[in-house]
């Protein structure tokens, strides 16, 4: 599991199932959170889906707009959690 | 010793003075030191309690975790420790005379009437339990330093009525180095003036003209008459709120220690869930990250299903009941709790059969109408914050015997503009202190006109209380 991927995985389930535009343009850059594309019933989804599709688990208090606007936050989150867990 | 008082700000100055000249170490000492003091001059019993708790939690936070592995019940007996704190404390006026009655009254219970919440209690406890399910998480350690970890009990500035910090960023904060540079010293001035102003003189000009009956005995007032008084009590509340916040957030600053935001222009809010990023902000975010969040999570995990009753319903309603509870233990405030959490659920429902529209790609027209929604449901939502369970049904009576139209009183007319004008400079450049980016002749008539409007709103009447102390 490396970054491209996480990126590509959260891409496709953001735009499949929280936009409903599977063929939506969606930067790594571009904010979810802030712009309103994603409320705080999708981060619940959004952290549901990290849980499955990549095992990882992300606290709820990490899911905020500083860390988890973009996709590209999103995936730095998933990955030092991942690395958190592997320490442990 | 009250914070619009004089007494307050010399003692902080005094204190600010003595701070800048010592190091780091000893300016934390200093601040606990003053902090306790501060608590002391309201009730020295209160500063007995929250000694007691901040001891308590500092050294059961050590014990959640036995090297990586965790312990969940330690950790539920520590939430269930802070919970029944403010249960026996907050709550004594609902269950003293219950038990006494039981029991048959007498002077042996005497001792539990005199249970007196200690201000600031409410606010503590929700850092306490977001403090203890961070260390058992492990995303802070558990504090080590019981200097710092007291500091972020009883730090002055936000004990009273918060802002709701967490211990992992305050107590990174208090192990950094302060910087109080030009552009921190302006922006926490310009944030004291905001909120001084914001409560002086919008705030108590407002409180000044709502009848004092009105929301004892609504069956007096004809229908207009209380949706007035109605829309000038929100406005009233919102600047006597976000006014102390800023003015502790102002007053931190110069310390070097930044406080968190708790409102932004919440009557710009265009649906329901914007408002609570806008609206005591840091009680909304604690309620999403310890409340909603987790059973969103718990419920989705059995079954993803973004549709289903449950997954849509039982968070926000569990997540605004706890928030009624938190402001008091009374049917009307479980009915408040509640009331937010259906609208809450009903704003969620068109998103689920399509993708959201973010509000600012929405037309204006709609942004307008979602505003006027959003200010309808509160302001009706409002009537059962305030009053007890029957009066709020009887002012819901009236409400729809419509009565003739009534000129506003002009000081209310002078609050509300003086409220929304602040909060359109403010959300125009989504900047709070947004003046300091004025012209430099402007912002000083600016402020020689904010300073008079004060020491005028001073002189002509005495400060009225911060509603939020109560919680």
């Amino acid at each position: 599991m490396n970054r491209a991927e996480i990126i590509d995985g959260l891409r496709d389930f953001i735009r499949t199932e929280l936009l409903g535009e599977p063929d939506a343009e969606l930067g790594v850059d571009e904010p979810l959170i802030t712009s309103g594309r994603i409320d705080s019933f999708s981060i619940a989804q959004v952290a549901v889906f990290v849980e499955t599709a990549f095992g990882v688990y992300v606290p709820d208090n990490e899911l905020v707009v500083d860390n988890a606007d973009t996709l590209a936050q999103m995936a730095d989150l998933v990955l030092r959690y991942a690395a958190d867990d592997a320490t442990d | 010793m009250h914070i619009t008082t004089f007494e307050f700000l010399f003692y902080w100055l005094l204190v600010l003075v003595v701070y800048y000249f010592l190091p780091r170490r000893a300016q934390n000492v200093l601040l606990l030191a003053a902090s306790v003091l501060f608590y002391g001059t309201w009730s020295w019993r209160f500063v007995g309690v929250l000694a007691i708790l901040t001891m308590a939690n500092f050294f059961w936070a050590r014990l959640l975790r036995k090297g990586q592995a965790r312990i969940p019940w330690r950790l539920w007996l520590g939430i269930g420790g802070n919970v029944g704190t403010l249960v026996v404390f907050k709550y004594a006026d609902f269950y003293v005379p219950e038990l006494l009655q039981l029991l048959g009254g007498g002077a042996t219970l005497e001792w539990v009437l005199k249970i007196v919440l200690p201000v600031g209690l409410s606010y503590r406890i929700l850092e306490n339990i977001s403090y203890l399910v961070d260390v058992y998480r492990g995303q802070i350690p558990a504090s080590r330093n019981l200097v710092d970890f007291g500091l972020f009990s009883f730090y002055a500035l936000k004990l009273l009525s918060g802002p709701i910090e967490r211990a992992r960023s305050f107590l990174n904060r208090l192990a950094e180095p302060r910087l109080v540079d030009n552009d921190v010293i302006a922006r926490s001035f310009t944030l004291l003036v905001i909120g001084a102003f914001r409560k002086l003189v919008i705030a108590d000009t407002l409180a000044g003209v709502i009848p004092p009956l009105m929301f004892e005995s609504p069956s007096a007032y004809g229908s207009w008459e209380l949706v007035m008084g109605l829309l000038i009590y929100g406005f009233m509340l919102y600047n006597n709120f976000a006014g102390y916040t800023d003015m502790m957030r102002g007053l931190s600053g110069f310390f070097g220690l930044p406080l968190s935001s708790n409102f932004f222009c919440p009557f710009f809010s265009r649906n329901m869930t914007e408002i609570w990023t806008r609206w005591h902000t840091t009680l909304g975010l604690w309620l999403r990250d310890y409340i909603y969040l987790p059973l969103s999570r718990a419920f989705l995990r059995r079954n993803p299903n973004p549709r289903r009753w449950a997954n849509v319903v039982v968070p926000p309603m569990a997540a605004m009941l706890v928030s009624g509870l938190w402001h008091g233990l009374s049917w009307n405030l479980v009915c408040w709790g509640a009331l937010i959490g259906f609208f809450l659920v009903i704003s969620r429902l068109p998103s689920l059969w399509r993708p959201l529209m973010p509000p600012d790609r929405q037309p204006m027209w709609r942004q307008l109408l979602g505003m006027g929604a959003v200010a309808v449901a509160m302001a009706f939502s409002l009537v059962l914050f305030i009053m007890d369970f029957n009066t709020a049904a009887d002012f819901y009576e009236r409400l729809f015997f419509w009565t003739k139209w009534v000129t506003p009183p002009p000081l209310a007319v002078f609050g509300v503009a003086l409220s929304l004008g602040l909060d359109i400079c403010q959300y125009v450049r989504r900047d709070e202190v947004i003046f300091l980016r004025w012209p430099r002749w402007l912002q000083a008539v600016l402020l020689a006109a904010a300073l008079l409007a004060i020491f005028l709103a001073t002189r002509l009447k005495p400060a009225e209380p911060f509603i939020y102390q109560g919680f």
